[in-house]
């Protein structure tokens, strides 16, 4: 009894295990091939780093990589005060309308990607707006909101009404008061909402791959496509890197969170 | 008192989803006055304090500063400062920068601000903790903070939402006297909250009586204790007992109450009385005296049910005839008084039995 007992006990775990191990086995195996001497195939061959400074070196490769981080660090911008500034309006509307507005806010987030694609596509067509960077940022943009403003919203929500109260009491006009008291309380939300925005547009394939022109094909685009032509050894180290930039921007975007809900 | 009060309340009302929480309430306030609003939670103290403050605006009615309508001035545009019930120090300021905000937004000079903070820390005995986050303090040290940080704009009316709520009973003893020496010394007036009746007779130069969004009574803390106008008053502040009658007969200022149990004697109303008049009788339990033998004046016959030992006072359950029980409060020892179980006769002095008349 007491040896089924045990075993039974341990089935949870062990479940864990296993689902943990199905999500990251294929990352791991990814990044243990970024260090193997043996380009192409599953056979490994030895230890190298000789990949990364390869990487580094791919002139086509840090372009595109380039491309992504303006792209990110404009989108996340442009994302970061529309998103905050939605939260705000929100936090201040009355309930039921909230509620909906809220809805309608995060239908970017819902809706299927290829079709967003597309609803771009022909939009930016329509205001004669040609593929590029600009329309690149004002995609990324847009399906960057619904991270920010969902994540600032809950923080506006557990905030205590009295600081902004405080500060009015104390003379401060609205605008005064916002950014004095207001913003520097729900700073880690936005940070963490920028981040994890930061994160989604650094991987964004779809939308990307609509939007970005001749010269300005964004890092996982470019991987997409050399994939279908031929695969270059530095595949595994590039796949790396990117999970690694992702990973550091999610990770600090959950711990500025945890961190901000302490006041 | 001859001058123009500095508040003036003017039959405000405010309801919420069409609760009524303040139905028509006026109160002259006069400069350097603590007064304070006494009421059990959800009666319309704080929401008073908010119309005030111009964090909510009432229904109608209005709200007059200096005799000038400040019904719908924002809160920044009026000179009236508010301690918040959870102090809502700014989380991100030191104490220095918590105290200075204001100062800052008027735009004063760094150096004058500098200046004006110190001179606060010391008065709220801070001093040395100005580079303090207010995270780092006591709870005793957040209410002086939150105090000092209204009180350096010298507002011309101070509001504070239950500032001892949150600290313990010696504390709070404590800063009761801390905060009405401050109030003395700063000249500011005052309007003050709590439930604590404690607190109010305590501190105030007047007390208001609220009670489901009106004003029972407003008066002295003596004349508040003494002369309650009306049952929730009575009831509310002290300890005593109220006891249903009809008037029997009037002998100068005394007049005679027939109750269920006996007659007793108490203080007309000063609006006048007439016989036959329905009435409620207050009786502080500290004034309540009962012996074996039976005392000149008049006689409620009683059983003495308990003695018990409450704080520094004894206190005695008795039973009158009708089968109600009431409190009475004595400092003698328990050996001096007659034991459980006897017969004796309740008196009182009639002045210190209150009439209520029935509204």
């Amino acid at each position: 009894m007491r040896t089924l007992k045990r075993i039974t006990r341990g089935i949870p775990g062990l479940y864990l295990l296993l689902i943990l191990l199905l999500m990251y086995l294929p990352i791991v195996v990814v990044v243990a091939y970024s260090f193997n001497a043996q380009p192409k195939g599953l056979m490994w061959t030895g230890f190298t780093t000789e990949w990364y400074p390869a990487l580094f070196q791919n002139r086509q490769i840090m372009a595109s990589f380039k491309n992504s981080l303006i792209v990110a660090g404009w989108s996340c911008l442009i994302a970061g005060v529309i998103g905050t500034l939605g939260a705000v309006a929100l936090s201040r509307t009355k309930i039921r309308s909230a509620a909906a507005l809220e809805t309608v806010a995060m239908l970017p987030i819902m809706t299927p990607e290829i079709a967003l694609a597309m609803a771009f596509l022909v939009t930016f067509s329509l205001v004669g707006l040609p593929s590029g960077m600009l329309a690149l940022v004002l995609s990324h943009a847009t399906f960057c909101i619904p991270y920010i403003l969902i994540i600032v919203r809950t923080r506006l929500t557990g905030l205590n009404p009295s600081y902004e109260e405080a500060a009015r009491d104390l003379g401060a006009g609205p605008v005064r008061a916002f950014i004095t008291v207001i913003v520097p309380l729900i700073a880690p939300a936005i940070l963490s909402g920028v981040l994890l925005a930061f994160a989604m547009s650094m991987d964004d394939v779809i939308i990307s791959f609509f939007m970005a022109g001749p010269t300005s094909t964004t890092f996982p685009v470019y991987v997409f496509g050399k994939l279908k032509t031929d695969v270059p050894p530095t595949i595994n180290a590039m796949c790396t890197v990117t999970l690694g930039v992702t990973f550091i921007a999610v990770a600090a975007s959950q711990l500025l969170r945890s961190k901000g809900s302490n006041t | 008192m001859n001058e123009a009060p500095l508040l003036s309340l003017e039959h405000l009302t405010k309801s919420f989803d069409g609760n009524e929480v303040i139905r028509d309430i006026s109160l002259d306030v006069h400069r350097g006055e603590f007064i304070t609003l006494l009421g059990p939670s959800g009666c319309g103290k704080t929401t008073t304090l908010r119309i005030i403050a111009g964090l909510t605006a009432p229904d109608s009615g209005r709200v007059l500063l200096s005799g000038r309508d400040v019904t719908d001035l924002v809160p920044n545009k009026r000179n009236v400062n508010t301690v918040f019930q959870n102090y809502a120090l700014f989380p991100h300021m030191n104490v220095e920068r918590n105290i200075g905000y204001g100062l800052r937004v008027r735009g004063e000079n760094r150096s004058e601000i500098q200046k004006k903070v110190n001179h606060m820390l010391e008065l709220v005995q801070l001093s040395g903790y100005g580079q303090r986050m207010p995270s780092q303090l006591s709870g005793g040290q957040r209410q002086r903070v939150a105090i000092a940080r209204a009180v350096v704009v010298e507002p011309d009316v101070l509001l504070l939402d239950e500032p001892l709520g949150a600290l313990d009973l010696q504390l709070r003893q404590q800063m009761q006297l801390e905060l009405k020496h401050l109030q003395q010394q700063l000249g500011i007036t005052f309007i003050y909250i709590t439930h604590d009746q404690e607190e109010a007779l305590n501190m105030s130069d007047r007390i208001a009586i609220m009670y489901e969004g009106q004003f029972e009574q407003i008066g002295t803390p003596a004349e508040i204790y003494e002369y309650p106008r009306t049952r929730f008053a009575a009831q509310f502040i002290g300890q005593g007992s109220l006891f249903e009658g009809e008037i029997q007969s009037i002998q100068g200022d005394t007049c005679q109450v027939k109750l269920p149990s006996g007659t007793i004697q108490a203080t007309c109303p000063p609006m006048g009385a007439t016989i036959g008049e329905r009435v409620a009788a207050s009786i502080h339990s500290e004034r309540i005296r009962y012996d074996i033998a039976p005392q000149q004046g008049f006689n409620l016959p009683a059983k003495v049910l308990s003695h018990r030992f409450s704080g520094s006072m004894l206190r005695t359950e008795l039973q009158l005839n009708a089968g109600e029980t009431i409190t009475a409060l004595g400092m003698e020892a328990v050996s001096e008084l007659p034991p459980v179980g006897s017969d004796v006769y309740i008196h009182w002095l009639p002045r210190h039995c209150t009439l209520i008349k029935d509204s």
